[in-house]
Parts: C-alpha cells; structure tokens; sequence
C-alpha cells in the first residue's frame, strides 16, 4: 500500500483572506461557532445511529458503526433534526432576516404607543 | 427529505459514517444560507440600505457597484457574507481531509485500473507550466488548489474535486455531477440536429465529469479532455475507465493544446472560462478556432453569470472576492462576441443562449459558442 510521507495537506488557501464582519475576530469566533455546530451536528448522527444498530442488533462492531448506512427514513429524519439543530444555533440571523422582511414596527414607537393615555 | 447520494465509482472517496454526516452538515447550512439568510437580503436592500444610499449621494444606486456598496453597509449581508465563507471553507476542509485518509487506497486503485485501461489513454506532461492565474491564487477556496502532488501518482486533487463538486452543488447536478456536460449535450443536439462529429475536445476537463456525456452524445466520435492538473488528470483517467467510457485525456494548456489544426469537429469546456484571464481568454478561443475543421463547433457551458438587475449582479459577484474567483466579475460584463470575432469565427455564428439544465429544476447554463466558417456538415 502506497504511504504518504510528505507534509500535511495545507490550510490556507492561496489568497488573501477576505472579512465580511467589520471585526475580523468576530468573523474567526463566527467560523469556529461554524465548526462546533458541525461536531455536534456529527453527534447528533451518531447518537442516532449507535441506538439504531442497539435498538436492531444488541451488539455493535466497529465496522457496522463506521459504515453504518441509515434507510430512507432515518436519513430524513436526520436530515429534520439537522435542519433544527442550524436553526436553533444561527437562531438571531434568522430572527433578523423574518424581522427585516416583516417590517416590524420599531420598539419605540411601541414605547410610546404605550404609554400613550390614549393606549 | 433525505440527502441526495452521489453516484459511487471505482475512484469514488466514500465518507465513513461521521464524515458523511459533516457532509450532510455542510449540504444543511448551505440551504440554510440560500433560505431564509440570503433570500431576505433583496427585500433589506430595498427597504434599507438603497434609502440610506440615496439619500447620502443624492440618486439612486446606478450599477452593482453601488448596489453592493449600499448592501455591504448592513448588518444581513456582512453576516451572509461571513457565514458564506465559512460555509465553503468548512466543506472544502471536510472533503480534503475524506480524501486524505483514503489516498493511499485511492491511488492503489488508479495504478491497478490504469494498467488495465482499454478504452482511453491518459499522457501526462511534467514539464507544463501553470499559467499565473491558476497558480497565484487556490481557486475555490482549496488550500493546493488542483496542483498539490505530495506522492507519486498523486491523485488527491482530483479526489476532492470529484467528491467536492457533488457536495458544492448540494447534489443539484445529477448523481454523476454531469449536468453541465449533459445539458451542453442536449443543446448542441438541439441546436444542430444534422452536426456530426467524429473527434471532440473537452477544455479544462478537470475529472471529466462533463466530458463523459459527449461520449454518449457522439457515440462515433473519439472524445479527448486535456487539464492542466496531472492529479485531476489520473483520476479522470480511472473513473471514465472504470464507467466504461473511451476518453483521451491529455495534461496541457487549452492556450496551446498539442493538436493538429482543423483536427476537431466539435471543442467545449464547462466552467472553464471564469477561471482565465482576459488575455487567455482571447488566446483560448483563438485555439478553439485553430483547432477546428471548417464548419467545426465551439461550446463553452458557463454558469449563468450575467444578470439582468444590479443587486442581482453583486450577489452573483460575491465569489469573485469571497471564493477566489478572481476573473468571474471581469467575464460578467465582457463582450463576448469581439473576442471570438477577433479569434476568427464569422460575426454571424456567434451565439450567448440560456440553456436549461437537465438536472435542476429551473436551472439555467450559459452556452457560448461559435461556428468556424466553411463547409458545414
């Protein structure tokens, strides 16, 4: 079998690094956020498919637990839970973008409506 | 709704159970970001920041400059913009490192299929030069870009690509990824009902993906695909093999391919040209002219990257800064048919058309093209 003796694979992309955030750190938090919801994501998958093959089986080897395949349905599933699971980490950019498109009144303007004597 | 599954081959990288599901991740996000994230950022604009732009310069936004410039100014798009990044570099990182721990296995397969090849031919060229704009920048975002050779008969690159390409898309390009090969296909056949060809070439083939759909377009022609990346090259080699398809495939530089004038009915590529220069780009072309037989076809399959509104334009623009697509902007608002005139296709033959794509709903491919003058078929 062929061995790889030669450097890891690299990181960093060539090209300079654009930041969308104004502050560069927030974006590195952000994309480290990114990643540690991924690993629960995985999890998540995990957990599932160690209960399936306890659930079927009683004994798990390490190759049904490395090549397990869900069926249709636990992939959908899995997919719902995967769905949730983003939703509830990246929960404030979606509250924003449902606000942004509801034109929410701003919350002075409600301060005032109520405190208003005529409320 | 569950995940769609690439098609496995004999070269295919095949996640185990925890990767499949950092991929299945990545596919979710991407969703995630097109809808809602993205999706609100017309109406944010509309409602926000073209107000606060007009009202600070005294007229509207004119062009996708501006338009980006207003956009960029709020909270949604630097958000979008930063999750977008992160989003492409989380799922190059987990497509590398798959196929990082399957190399050795990878390239055991390509040596054992490629001595037995029987179909196509795979002729590499160590000394080809890597022209500047595929070699100062990681194109897409991936760290060794298609050029990494850590071993002999490296195939990673190709791997990655393979495997990333279908996860990119999010699975929207059919289980072989072919979509835009097939689609060009279609619309040649459409298009040119009587065209006959007897030798193809692909440009810029990477894993051949695109090609193989020519081979079963044309079934009496010779198909060849050149590249500029060996590691692309090998594993395009094995997979059309190990998929039964007969394709000659080349390392060189679809600026100065090694072949005969006239020696092709029919030249494509797929996504090739947003990956050029100005320059290359009339050299290209200029080669697909020299390359060509009388009455010889040229089809270059794009991603549909003029767009009709401004705001629409700076959103499709983003990879240009944001995922190492240095040219994509540039090629956006070229004229298009001066530099195929210049390479010496009658005026009249050129043609921009909007293809529809054959495995996505509602999808639509750039098809760019020529015929050389003389004696048609």
């Amino acid at each position: 079998m062929t061995t790889i003796t030669s450097a890891p694979l690299p990181k960093a992309a060539k090209g300079e690094r654009p930041f969308s955030l104004k502050d560069a750190d927030h974006e590195r938090l952000l994309n480290m956020i990114v990643a540690l919801t991924a690993e629960i994501s995985v999890l998540q998958d995990q957990q599932d498919m160690l209960t399936r093959i306890l659930v079927a089986r009683g004994v798990a080897t390490d190759e049904e637990i490395a090549y397990f395949q869900p069926d249709a349905a636990a992939s959908a599933a899995r997919a719902t839970k995967r769905r949730e699971l983003i939703e509830r980490v990246m929960r404030i950019i979606i509250a924003d973008a449902e606000r942004a498109v509801r034109d929410e009144k701003p919350y002075e303007d409600l301060l005032a409506m109520v405190s208003s004597p005529t409320s | 709704m569950s995940e769609p599954r690439p098609l496995p081959h004999a070269m295919s990288a095949l996640p185990d159970a925890a990767e499949q599901a950092r991929l299945d991740f990545a596919v979710a996000f991407k969703h995630l970001l097109g809808h809602p994230i993205k999706s609100a950022l017309p109406h944010i604009y509309r409602e926000r920041a073209e107000p606060v732009w007009t009202a600070q310069h005294g007229r509207a936004p004119e062009n996708w400059q501006e338009v980006g410039d207003a956009l960029s100014d709020t909270s949604a798009y630097r958000w979008w913009s930063a999750l977008a990044r992160a989003q492409q570099e989380y799922y190059v990182d987990v497509t590398s490192t798959v196929c990082e721990r399957q190399l050795p296995e990878l390239i055991e397969r390509y040596r054992s299929i490629s001595r037995a090849a029987t179909r196509g031919t795979l002729t590499l060229d160590p000394e080809l030069a890597i022209p500047p704009y595929q070699s100062e920048v990681d194109i897409h975002c991936v760290p060794g870009s298609y050029f990494l050779e850590r071993t002999d008969d490296d195939v990673w690159a190709g791997a990655r690509s393979d495997l990333g390409s279908f996860v990119f898309m999010m699975g929207g390009n059919g289980p072989l990824c072919d979509d835009k090969g097939q689609t060009g296909a279609a619309f040649l056949k459409a298009r040119f009902p009587d065209f006959r060809a007897t030798r193809v070439l692909d440009l810029g083939c990477t894993v051949g993906m695109s090609t193989l759909p020519y081979v079963d377009a044309y079934p009496e022609a010779e198909v060849h695909a050149i590249d500029l990346s060996a590691p692309s090259l090998r594993f395009a080699h094995a997979r059309a093999e190990s998929l039964g398809k007969a394709v000659h495939f080349r390392q060189a530089n679809a600026e100065h391919a090694p072949y005969d004038d006239g020696s092709f009915d029919l030249v494509v590529s797929h996504i090739l040209l947003h990956e050029l220069s100005c320059g290359a780009l009339d050299r290209v072309l200029a080669e697909c002219h020299r390359l060509l037989r009388p009455g010889g076809i040229m089809l270059h399959v794009e991603v549909p990257i003029r767009r009709k509104d401004p705001l629409d334009q700076f959103l499709w623009n983003w990879d240009t800064t944001n995922n190492n697509e240095p040219f994509w902007s540039t090629l956006a608002e070229l004229d298009l048919v001066e530099p195929a005139v210049r390479a010496g296709f009658p005026r009249e033959s050129i043609f921009e058309a909007e293809m529809p794509s054959l495995s996505r709903k509602g999808g639509i491919w750039l098809g760019y093209g020529a015929r050389k003058a003389g004696d048609a078929q």
